[in-house]
């Protein structure tokens, strides 16, 4: 360990902050702009969240419900289906959200009503935070 | 904690959310993307509109211009952070100036999965007739 003007710095990894705020730049770069409608294949989405739950909309207008799949792999949640384009054929879009906690597939719900798609992912217990005590020394 | 979630089509269990009735110019609006087709009979708008229900639509033509107006519901929503936006949603207008041979009073619409097809018919071409003489 040696010391910096700043603290402590591990020897290990001494560019490891400046590495995630590069990849934290490159995976936001190509999101959509905000309030665009594009027909380019990429939906726009929203994610909120509270202690309880997780929920992601996007606008999906002229995708067929069957055609949309939702699937969740630990805290990562993909959204895939087709849009049925009425000249050109079909364009297809897949989107993957990482969310600060894991959700449960099993509790969870995805409602696509007039072109707008809601998915509700149920937070289990182990994902909700804790306080912690702060007992007087 | 691997699966795949079922989905369904019907409505969203009520919210405190409500539908607004009024046409209330305070409201933010954007502008929907569309796609224009023709056909021999008719002219087709492919209007981008989702989460715009078919009461909550208007479709009005007035001296040649057509105005599609679209509300929706807010997407606003109590008791939660929001961690993530790319779109906001807002209510819809576009207006399109619509050409001369459009039968303005024979213009329908159908709305499928938040997108509105409007159909503006031709009109059919004035044929050449011929006209009789009388004399005296």
């Amino acid at each position: 360990m040696f010391f910096s003007p700043v603290g402590f710095t591990s020897t290990r990894k001494p560019f490891r902050d400046l590495e995630r705020l590069v990849e934290d730049l490159a995976t936001s770069f190509h999101r959509a702009i905000p309030n665009a409608t594009t027909r380019s294949g990429d939906v726009p989405l929203n994610v909120w969240s509270n202690d309880q739950s997780a929920v992601i909309t996007a606008e999906v207008p002229g995708v067929e419900p069957a055609s949309i799949a939702v699937t969740v792999l630990g805290d990562a949640v993909t959204i895939s289906g087709k849009r049925t384009v009425v000249a050109d054929g079909a364009a297809s879009f897949t989107r993957t959200v990482h969310l600060p906690f894991r959700v449960d597939a099993e509790r969870s719900e995805a409602r696509c009503v007039d072109g707008v798609l809601n998915v509700a992912l149920h937070r289990p217990e182990t994902e909700r935070p804790r306080t912690i005590a702060v007992k007087a020394c | 904690m691997f699966g795949k979630i079922a989905l369904t089509s019907a409505e969203p269990k009520a919210t405190a959310q409500q539908v607004p009735t009024t046409n209330d110019l305070d409201r933010p609006r954007r502008t929907p993307a569309v796609s224009l087709r023709e056909t021999d009979d008719a002219i087709l708008i492919d209007a981008d509109l989702p989460g715009v229900k078919a009461e909550q639509l208007q479709i009005s033509v007035n001296l040649g211009v057509l105005t599609v107006h679209g509300m929706v519901a807010e997407h606003g929503r109590a008791g939660f952070t929001q961690l993530h936006r790319e779109y906001d949603a807002a209510d819809f207008q576009r207006t399109f100036t619509l050409p001369d041979n459009v039968d303005a009073a024979a213009i329908s619409a159908n709305t499928r999965n938040g997108v509105v097809t409007i159909t503006l018919p031709k009109v059919k071409a004035a044929q050449p007739r011929r006209v009789a003489v009388t004399t005296g």
